[in-house]
């Protein structure tokens, strides 16, 4: 089974930020149709790794994987099948499984 | 009245039990004032954390009230928030598992009107203020709740 690491500080941005592609370069919508959505379309795994960067906003996390189920229609299961989410916070991943579910209802 | 073999007996072993008396002694003492080393050093940490969480809840307001979006002190804010969580997991200063006051905070000053191109000005007295103010109060709480779990039994 293939299996993908994805650094957000080293093959994105140390500095993500903001929710559309209108509000900068690094946004979540961004990172969503350009890292995770090629992810989940393969088929493939990938462990997401948070640390490194300088901070993440909650619109930047919540367009990135709510918007997963929201925008692009897939299911929570299959987000957290498919994600690995690494943080040395876990208070990131706790928001993150909050927008995966809340979206999912 | 003890015979000679129970004095000889007595004798032997009543330096153990003297020793064994000292040595328990000594850790009892030894873990309380470890115990109250850590409660302080946990006190004056916690102290700072909420000196941080005043800092940050200024810098949001300022952020927030700004005639436009100040980019670098919205980088600020995020690294401060991340940096508040880390100290928080470092230091045991909530329950694993129980992070939810810090995500809240978090969504109050980043979730909305924050890193966006459509920037609007806030009022002094908004409810993204208000909430901003609210969930850092709630933030403070539950680490003071688990301080005192802890400590203050």
């Amino acid at each position: 089974m293939d299996f993908r690491i994805i650094n957000i500080a080293t093959d994105f941005s140390r500095y993500p930020g903001g929710r559309l592609l209108t509000d900068g370069p690094h946004s979540g919508e961004r990172f969503r149709k350009e890292y995770l959505l090629p992810v989940l379309k393969s088929g493939q795994h990938a462990k997401i790794k948070f640390d490194g960067a300088r901070g993440y906003g909650s619109s930047f996390l919540e367009e990135a994987f709510g918007g997963l189920i929201r925008e692009e229609g897939f299911k929570p299961d299959e987000i957290l099948n498919t994600f690995d989410l690494e943080s040395s916070d876990e208070s990131i991943v706790e928001e993150i499984k909050e927008y995966i579910a809340d979206a999912g209802r | 009245m003890p015979d000679g073999k129970d004095c000889t007996l007595f004798h032997s072993i009543a330096p153990i039990i003297t020793w064994g008396m000292v040595i328990a002694g000594w850790l009892v003492v030894n873990n309380q004032n470890n115990f109250r080393e850590k409660r302080k050093e946990t006190r004056a940490i916690l102290n700072q954390l909420r000196s941080d969480l005043d800092a940050i809840e200024k810098q949001a307001f300022s952020y927030h009230t700004a005639q436009e979006a100040l980019i670098e002190l919205g980088r600020d804010i995020k690294l401060s928030l991340s940096r508040i969580s880390r100290d928080i997991a470092r230091h045991d200063l909530l329950p694993s598992g129980k992070r939810h006051p810090i995500v809240k905070l978090r969504q109050a000053i980043t979730l909305k009107n924050f890193d966006t191109d459509c920037f609007l000005t806030q009022n002094t007295n908004c409810e993204l203020l208000e909430e901003i103010s609210a969930t850092k109060d709630n933030l403070i709480d539950a680490l003071e709740r688990h301080f005192k779990d802890q400590y203050q039994k």
